[in-house]
C-alpha cells in the first residue's frame, strides 16, 4: 500500500509553494523598478550642457560620449565614438560599435546645433543585475524559511492528531471500560476526539449490550438444557425398567410415570416457546382488550384446566378502565399461569380472579388465591427464570412466574406478589397507564 | 448364593427422577433408600452406611459436591457415583475433585449406571479387607515414593495429598512403571469396570494425579502416549 505525504510535509510544501508565489510576484516587480529606477537616474545624468564642458568631461570618462552636430548636419566635436542622432529631449538606447548605449539629443550652444550625449549602459545594467542576484537570495531564503517553519508549525498542528492515532491504536487493549480520547491542541482535533469518543461509548455501550444478552442467553440454554434433561432422565429409567421386566406388576404405574415426564418436557417446552415469542416486540400497538372480557376468558380457561377449582370473577370496579391496548394472549396465558401457580404449588381450591385501578392510572388485574401462599422473602425470587419457591410442590418448569413477569413487562407494567384476603396469594398483574384506554 | 443385597442411597431432589432410579435399581437388585437433600444424604449415611451412594449435583441448598466432601472428611470412602444434568466439564471436574469415584451425565443408561456401581462395590468388598502388599513395600520412581502400608505419596520430601480412587490410579502406574496403560485396562484396574464403557473418567483422574503431583515444579511423571494411554516413568 502506498501511504500519501504526511499532513506535516504537506503543510511544509504549501507554505513554501505561497513562499514562491510571493517571492516571485515581489522580485519581478522590485527588479523591474529597480530597472527603472537606474534607467532613469542614467537618463538624468545626460543633462544639457555646453559642449565644450560636456567634452572635457567627458573626456575625462571612458563611459562617457558626446557628439556635437552642426546646421547642416556635419559632426563637429566628439568626444568617444560618433552617437546617432535621436529625437530631441528624448532619452533613447541605441547600440554603438557593440556597446548599448542610452543617448539623448539637446539643441547647442550656437542655433542650428545639436549636442548628442550618451552613457554605456553596461554598470548601470551590472548594478541592476547585482542587485536582482540580491533579491533572488533573499527570496529563496525566504522560501526556505516558510518551508521549514511549515514543517515546524505542521509538527506542533499534527501532534493532536499523532496522540489520536496513539490512542486509537491501544484502544482494544483495555474492552472493559468505555474509552476516552483526549486532542487538545486544536479546536478541529477536540472535536474529533469528542466524536471519537461519542462513537465508542455507544459502541462500547452497545457491545455490552450484546454481551450481556449473549451471557443471558447462554445461561438460559444452560438452564433448560438442565431443566429438560430431569425429566428425560427419569423417562429414560422408566422406559428402561419396561423393557428390562415385560411382566412388571407395577406396569402401568410406570407408564403413568413416562407420561407424566413427557408432559413435563411438553410443558417446559411450551413455556420456553412462549418466553421466546413474548423477548419479540410487538409489530402493533396490539388489540384492544375489555377488562370484564379478560377476566371472564381467564375464569372459563381455569375452570376447563382446573375442574375441581372453585372460580370466582368479580366485577371490576366502576372506576377501572373498560379496556386495555395489549395482547390478548399474552394476558390470558399470564393469568393461566397465575392460577396453576395457584392450583400446583399453593394447593388452593378457590381462585379470584378481579380488577381495580392503579395508583398511577391503568388496571391492575389480581388472582388471588386460599392456597399455601409464599414466604414474603421468595416473593422477588420466584419472578426469575427456572426458579422454584421452596413450598413449590410437585413439578413445575420453574417459568410459570416469569411468564407472567414477562407479560406483565411487555405491557408496560409489573407483577407484585401479595398476601391475598383469603389468605393465600395475590399475583398482581399491573399494565401500564398507558396501556388504559 | 446368598450375598447380601447391596443396599444403595439415592439423593437427587426431582421427586420424578428419584421415584424411577428407586425402581429401576431396585428391579435390578439394590436395596435403595433415598434422600432428597444434602442434609437428608448426610443423615441416612449416619443412621446406617451403604454400599454405594448415587448422588445429583445439583440439589439445592447444600449441593453434591458439599456432599460428598463431608462424607469425605467423614472418613467414609464408600463409592460415590455423581449424577450432573450440565454437561459442562467444570461440573464433572467439580465432583470428581471432591472424592467421587465416577459421574454420569443425565440422562444416562440404567443399564450403564447399574453395571458401573456393581463394579465398583465388587472392588469396594475385595479391596477392603485386603491390604495385600508387604509391610513396608515402598514403590520408588524418579523422585516419587508410594509407601503402600502407609497408603501415603511422597514427592521428594514433600507429601502429597490423594483421594482414595487418586491413589489407586497412582499405585496402578506405579507398579506398573515403564509400561503403557490402555484407558481400557486402567478402567479395570482402578474402577474394575470389566465392560465396554463411554466415560473419560480416567482423563479426568490422570489430569487430577498430575496436578498434584507437579504443584512444586516436579516434571512430569504421568504421561499420556497418544493414542494407547498412560504411563509412569521418569523423564520424557
Amino acid at each position: 500500500m502506498t501511504r500519501s505525504p504526511s499532513l506535516r510535509l504537506r503543510v511544509a510544501l504549501a507554505s513554501a509553494l505561497s513562499a514562491t508565489v510571493v517571492v516571485v510576484l515581489v522580485g519581478v516587480l522590485a527588479s523591474a523598478l529597480l530597472a527603472r529606477e537606474q534607467t532613469e537616474r542614467l537618463d538624468r545624468s545626460l543633462v544639457n550642457g555646453s559642449p565644450a564642458v560636456l567634452g572635457s568631461f567627458a573626456s575625462t570618462r571612458a563611459d562617457l560620449a558626446v557628439t556635437l552636430r552642426g546646421p547642416t548636419g556635419t559632426v563637429r566635436r566628439v568626444s568617444g565614438p560618433e552617437l546617432p542622432l535621436s529625437p530631441i529631449g528624448i532619452p533613447t538606447s541605441v547600440t554603438v560599435g557593440g556597446v548599448d548605449y542610452r543617448i539623448r539629443t539637446a539643441p547647442g550652444p550656437t542655433p542650428g546645433s545639436l549636442v548628442t550625449m550618451g552613457a554605456t549602459e553596461d554598470d548601470t545594467r551590472a548594478r541592476v543585475a547585482e542587485r536582482q542576484r540580491l533579491v533572488a537570495g533573499v527570496g529563496v531564503a525566504a522560501i526556505a524559511l516558510a518551508a521549514g517553519l511549515g514543517w515546524l508549525f505542521a509538527g506542533r498542528a499534527v501532534r493532536p492528531m499523532r496522540g489520536l492515532t496513539a490512542q486509537a491504536a491501544t484502544l482494544d487493549r483495555t474492552p472493559d471500560t468505555t474509552p476516552q480520547i483526549r486532542a487538545d491542541g486544536s479546536r478541529e482535533s477536540e472535536e474529533l476526539a469528542e466524536a471519537l469518543s461519542a462513537m465508542l461509548a455507544r459502541l462500547h455501550a452497545e457491545q455490552e449490550r450484546s454481551t450481556a444478552s449473549l451471557h443471558a442467553a447462554r445461561d438460559f440454554a444452560a438452564a433448560a438444557r438442565h431443566e429438560l434433561r430431569t425429566p428425560l432422565t427419569a423417562m429414560r429409567t422408566d422406559l428402561e425398567v419396561l423393557r428390562a421386566h415385560p411382566d412388571l406388576p407395577e406396569r402401568d404405574a410406570v407408564l403413568d410415570d413416562v407420561l407424566r415426564a413427557q408432559g413435563r418436557v411438553e410443558a417446559t417446552l411450551t413455556a420456553l416457546g412462549q418466553l421466546a415469542a413474548g423477548d419479540l416486540p410487538d409489530a402493533d400497538g396490539g388489540d384492544v382488550v375489555g377488562v370484564t372480557d379478560l377476566l371472564r376468558l381467564a375464569a372459563e380457561d381455569a375452570r376447563r384446566a382446573h375442574p375441581a377449582l372453585e372460580v370466582v370473577v368479580d366485577d371490576p370496579d366502576t372506576c377501572v378502565p373498560e379496556s386495555v391496548r395489549g395482547a390478548l394472549e399474552g394476558l390470558r396465558m399470564a393469568l393461566a399461569n397465575a392460577v396453576v401457580n395457584a392450583v400446583r404449588h399453593g394447593r388452593a381450591r378457590c381462585v379470584r380472579l378481579g380488577a381495580h385501578r392503579g395508583d398511577g392510572g391503568g388496571v391492575v388485574v389480581t388472582v388471588d388465591d386460599d392456597g399455601t401462599g409464599l414466604p414474603v422473602e421468595e416473593r422477588e425470587a420466584v419472578l426469575g427464570r427456572f426458579v422454584r419457591g421452596s413450598t413449590a410442590g410437585g413439578p413445575g418448569s420453574g417459568l410459570g412466574l416469569a411468564l407472567v413477569a414477562q407479560q406483565a413487562a411487555r405491557h408496560g407494567g409489573r407483577v407484585r406478589l401479595e398476601e391475598a384476603p383469603a389468605g393465600g396469594l395475590r399475583v398482581s398483574l399491573a399494565l401500564g397507564p398507558d396501556r388504559a384506554g | 448364593m446368598s450375598e447380601p443385597t447391596p443396599e444403595l442411597l439415592v439423593v437427587d431432589d426431582d421427586a420424578d427422577v428419584r421415584t424411577s432410579l428407586e425402581r429401576g435399581l431396585r428391579l435390578s437388585g439394590f436395596a435403595v433408600r433415598s434422600a432428597q437433600d444434602g442434609p437428608g444424604a448426610l443423615r441416612a449415611v449416619h443412621e446406617r452406611v451403604p454400599d454405594a451412594v448415587v448422588l445429583d449435583l445439583g440439589l439445592p441448598g447444600m449441593d453434591g459436591v458439599a456432599v460428598v466432601s463431608a462424607l469425605r472428611a467423614m472418613d467414609h470412602d464408600v463409592p460415590v457415583c455423581v449424577l450432573s444434568a450440565r454437561d459442562t466439564v467444570d461440573d464433572r471436574v467439580v465432583g470428581l475433585e471432591a472424592g467421587a469415584d465416577d459421574y454420569m451425565v443425565k440422562p444416562f443408561a440404567l443399564t450403564e449406571l447399574v453395571a458401573r456401581l456393581r463394579a465398583l462395590l465388587r472392588r469396594g468388598a475385595r479391596a477392603a479387607p485386603a491390604p495385600a502388599t508387604a509391610l513396608g513395600e515402598v514403590i520408588a520412581v524418579g523422585p516419587l515414593r508410594v509407601d503402600l502400608a502407609r497408603r501415603t505419596v511422597h514427592v521428594g520430601e514433600r507429601a502429597v495429598d490423594l483421594t482414595k480412587r487418586e491413589y489407586e490410579l497412582l499405585v496402578v502406574l506405579a507398579r506398573n512403571a515403564e509400561v503403557v496403560l490402555t484407558r481400557e485396562r486402567l478402567l479395570e484396574l482402578v474402577w474394575g469396570y470389566d465392560f465396554a464403557t463411554d466415560t473419560n473418567v480416567v482423563d479426568v483422574f490422570v489430569g487430577y494425579v498430575r496436578r498434584k503431583l507437579e504443584a512444586d515444579g516436579t516434571p512430569r511423571l504421568v504421561h499420556t502416549v497418544r493414542g494407547v494411554g498412560f504411563v509412569l516413568r521418569e523423564g520424557g
